[in-house]
């Protein structure tokens, strides 16, 4: 399998007054064609700013971006602007958190979608307004043709965001980077979302990196997850690995406090103590280990040293990013937390 | 024993912007004949998708906007159609808890200032020391009792909720109206005010109604649950049998579009996708609001459920769930 996103310990740091702020610090991963990666993690954990570098956005802005972000074989981080552009439409194309403020309020949704199309390729306006005729209508916006004529506003937060879904799948892009696409929407309308981006996953062959907060919203869609934590990547593997068998205490943390629609009630969530770190002052070990109950296990200092993202032994595919010994890890996570799953 | 409160037939209708000055006037109906009852120490979850008038429900109880028609009683007396002066009396005890916890602190204020205000405007015990007070409640809901000074710019969302908590706290309420207390919050703090409410409640026997969108953390916190739809009532229940099996087309339709993070729970669910978008609350179905979208609807559907004891549950539906 050919990987068509490969990215190698990017870092984005932000020059600010009060220090610099290591926003993504060193994190590596890459996605296989046709294949959906998730990246999980809580505000703050450096989930979308690596998006946004991945697009390029952060050229021109205070930015400090390292690292390689490999996609067609051009490395995004080295190119200039204009060749970012080349590539962004038919080699990646994104959709945004808040559909409202992506689009113009001011022109027709047909017009923004025909007009990104043309950006992209040499075609009249004629059309490039049947491209989005007929995206509109794949995404499953009723009367099309009617629709186009209408201004954002008009249109529903769900039927919005599928207009956002046209517009980054006209151009038939190799990688949909997906940023929160469900999370302003109603649980009826962001299964209907859902449903939609694998359906046309399927038919456009298109790899997605989807980045929430939500694991459902993961376990629904992605095949491989990234947990990440404070600018660092701490776990990754394939779905089932990642929440059937987490081997990070923070990947425990997440999966006993949120609440369940099945099983008992009532009982008391185990809560992360704490709050996440400043992203000026890291801890300078391992950047979960102020809140982390199991760090006397392990038997390197927590706090002093950063532990590296390995390979598990049973399957080198899961990796994880935790100084306490694979055993002594298998044995918490068989006594205390499999039964709060 | 009377209830501690008690909803009937609670409507409200907002006049619509589009209103003509001489054109035919419409409502936005908000919230239609709702009724309820909420016990001493119990809490209520209301739940349901955006515009369904939960949260206008929230804000009709604690009289933030005045009700079209129907009543709320508290304690057995009628509150809803009191004076404000009247109702200053009863403010003390029913207070609300907001969504967004950036906007609903002053910026300006101090948090020391911030938790005072209900305590100076009710003129709660003058002899007290106030500020003694106000570290009391810092301390009960987690909070270092030395950050009396601080603005609420220094405090993270989760902090800042925590001060919001410690407001409603401050008048000693019999009543707490939690309007999405936790959905801006990351789960692992979110779990944390959770937990805090939960121990509050048992500690000072409060009650809760307590809104959110999000069917888990209400199967957590709620003892009953109410089910909302395009500003009625679909479905009451206690939590457990609400969630073991849903009366109504639309409560079941709703579970099942809840994304879960067992990998194992994706392909034994039974799911159901719902097409379409809410009705518009302008000019809404008549009878049962959920028939256009529902896969059940026949011609009886024109004409209003009443809400019927299916099980343990109380469902308006014509053919609920078996």
């Amino acid at each position: 399998m050919t990987a068509i996103l490969q990215v190698k310990d990017l870092k984005v740091h932000f020059q600010t007054d009060d220090g610099l702020v290591k926003a993504v610090d060193g994190v590596s991963f890459e996605i296989e064609a046709g294949k959906t990666l998730g990246i999980v993690g809580e505000s703050g954990s450096g989930k979308s700013v690596t998006s946004l570098a991945i697009m390029g956005l952060h050229k021109g802005s205070r930015a400090a971006v390292s690292g390689e972000i490999l996609i067609d074989g051009v490395d995004v981080n080295k190119v200039t602007e204009a060749e970012v552009n080349k590539l962004r439409g038919k080699s990646m194309a994104m959709i945004f958190q808040d559909s409202l403020a992506a689009l113009h309020p001011f022109f027709k949704v047909g017009d923004q979608i025909a007009e990104a199309y043309q950006v992209h390729n040499k075609v009249s306006k004629k059309v490039a307004k049947q491209v989005a005729v007929d995206m509109l209508g794949r995404v499953g916006i009723p009367n099309p043709t009617q629709r186009m004529e209408d201004f954002p506003h008009q249109f529903s937060g769900g039927m919005r965001q599928r207009v956002m879904i046209a517009m980054s799948l006209s151009c038939n892009p190799k990688l949909l980077i997906a940023d929160e696409p469900t999370t302003a929407l109603d649980v009826t309308v962001q299964a209907q979302i859902l449903d939609l981006l694998r359906d046309l996953q399927r038919e456009f062959g298109s790899s997605i990196l989807m980045i929430t907060h939500d694991l459902g919203v993961v376990a629904e869609i992605a095949d491989d997850v990234l947990l990440m934590y404070a600018g660092r990547a701490i776990e990754r593997g394939t779905v089932r690995q990642l929440l059937k068998t987490p081997e990070h205490p923070y990947a425990w943390g997440l999966l006993t406090s949120i609440p369940k629609l099945t099983g008992a009630a009532n009982a008391e969530l185990l809560a992360i103590p704490g709050t996440p770190p400043s992203l000026i002052n890291l801890p300078s070990g391992c950047s979960f280990s102020p809140r982390c109950s199991y760090k006397d296990r392990a038997k390197v200092d927590c706090e002093s040293v950063i532990p590296e993202l390995a390979g598990v032994k049973s399957n080198s595919s899961h990796l994880v990013s935790c100084h306490i010994s694979e055993t002594e890890r298998v044995a918490i996570f068989k006594s205390e937390i499999a039964l709060k799953l | 024993m009377t209830p501690l409160l008690k909803v009937t037939d609670l409507t409200k209708h907002f006049p619509s912007k589009n209103n003509k000055i001489f054109g035919k006037r419409e409502f936005v109906h908000a919230v239609d004949n709702v009724s309820f009852e909420l016990n001493v120490g119990e809490t209520l979850g209301l739940v349901g998708e955006s515009g369904c008038g939960k949260s206008t429900t929230g804000r009709l109880i604690t009289k933030l906007i005045p009700s079209t028609s129907g009543s709320i009683e508290f304690e057995g007396r009628e509150i809803s159609k009191m004076k404000a002066s009247e109702f200053k009396e009863l403010r003390p005890q029913i207070q609300m808890i907001f969504q967004d916890p950036y906007a609903s602190l002053n910026p300006r204020h101090t948090v020391g200032t911030i938790i005072a205000t209900p305590l100076k405007i009710h003129g709660v015990n003058p002899g007290v020391d106030v500020k003694k007070q106000v570290q009391e409640l810092l301390e009960i809901v987690g909070l270092n009792p030395e950050h009396y000074n601080r603005y609420p710019h220094e405090f993270s969302g989760g902090q800042r909720q925590r001060i919001g908590i410690a407001r409603a706290l401050a008048l000693k309420p019999k009543l707490i109206i939690a309007d999405e207390p936790v959905s801006a919050l990351d789960v692992s703090i979110q779990a944390q005010i959770l937990n805090l409410l939960q121990s509050l409640q048992s500690d000072f026997n409060l009650s809760f109604i307590f809104i959110a969108h999000d069917l888990a953390v209400v199967k957590h916190f709620a003892q009953r649950v109410a089910v909302m739809y395009a500003g009625n009532i679909v479905e009451v229940s206690d939590q457990v049998s609400l969630y073991a099996s849903p009366k109504h087309p639309y409560t079941k339709a709703l579970m099942s579009a809840v994304p879960s993070a067992d990998p194992d729970a994706l392909g034994a669910r039974e799911r159901i996708r719902l097409s379409g978008d809410i009705p518009n609350p302008i000019n809404p179905p008549t009878g049962c609001r959920f028939r256009t979208r529902c896969w059940k609807a026949q011609e009886i559907c024109e004409t209003k459920p009443p809400l019927i004891q299916v099980g343990k549950s109380m469902v308006a539906c014509h053919f609920p769930e078996s």
